[in-house]
């Protein structure tokens, strides 16, 4: 009966979000770091797929990508500004997930309590 | 192993590295003017060796924070300087004093006082991530 696609796109969603957030936290802890490069993570068009062609959507896996912009004087190519702005981003599309997957299950709790 | 709130283990990293490269630059711009006599080396100033964790999260690689790699010591010959009426002067006038550039001690300060901001900053939004994931289901 709880076995709905919706809080299982929400929970890969979230799965996705966090382990962004933990790539941006990283670049943001390397900001001064000789030669690291930043990375990003991805899993939006993978879930978006997985949701249009019926597919489990927690078989969804974020994946990682380094990035390629210019490197500055000290090898290291994180760019401070975008961290943050997405760090903010993420977090309030995580918070969002969250929102979505509560109103859920408050859904479900209305349905068995009643009125 | 990843811990159960990652994130804010490599908020921690970051912040104690740029803590340990501002303790760092603190002791080198408090030893500015340490003079030694012409025998002994002079201060050598510290630099803080940065360098990534690569253990990831779970699932996917995100990397694991940064870790303070060690500490590269700046010259030992430092800059002799004729100053005679000092204590510490050798038979031709000389005492030892370290060759730090405050220029550069500072401008490294404003870089690691940022990041440490910048790693602040961050631990405050990963927080309220983590809060609005433990209240799920509770309203």
């Amino acid at each position: 009966m709880l076995d709905d696609v919706s809080i299982d796109a929400l929970q890969s969603a979230m799965r996705g979000l966090s382990a962004r957030q933990r790539a941006i936290s990283d670049d943001i802890a390397n900001v001064d770091t000789p030669f690291y490069r930043a990375h990003s993570v991805t899993f939006e068009a993978d879930l978006k797929r997985a949701l249009d062609s019926g597919d489990d959507p927690l078989t969804v896996r974020p994946t990682s990508t380094l990035s390629n912009a210019a490197a500055g004087l000290n090898g290291n190519n994180v760019n401070i500004t975008a961290e943050t702005t997405q760090s903010v981003d993420t977090e309030l599309a995580y918070q969002l997930a969250l929102r979505a997957a509560g109103d859920r299950f408050s859904l479900y709790r209305t349905a068995i309590a009643g009125a | 192993m990843t811990a159960v709130f990652e994130a804010l283990k490599i908020v921690n990293s970051g912040m104690q590295l740029h803590q340990a490269w501002m303790d760092a630059i603190s002791d080198n711009v408090a030893n500015i003017n340490t003079v030694r006599s012409t025998r002994q080396a002079a201060f050598q100033a510290r630099y803080v060796l940065a360098q990534a964790a690569e253990n990831g999260g779970p699932g996917v690689a995100t990397g694991g924070g940064v870790s303070v790699a060690g500490v590269a010591l700046g010259s030992a010959q430092g800059r002799l300087v004729y100053s005679p009426d000092h204590p510490l002067a050798d038979a031709k006038g000389y005492v030892r004093l370290p060759d730090i550039d405050l220029g550069e001690q500072m401008t490294d300060m404003i870089m690691a006082q940022r990041g440490y901001q910048a790693n602040a900053a961050n631990l405050d939004r990963i927080r309220a991530s983590y809060q609005a994931a433990l209240q799920m289901g509770k309203s």
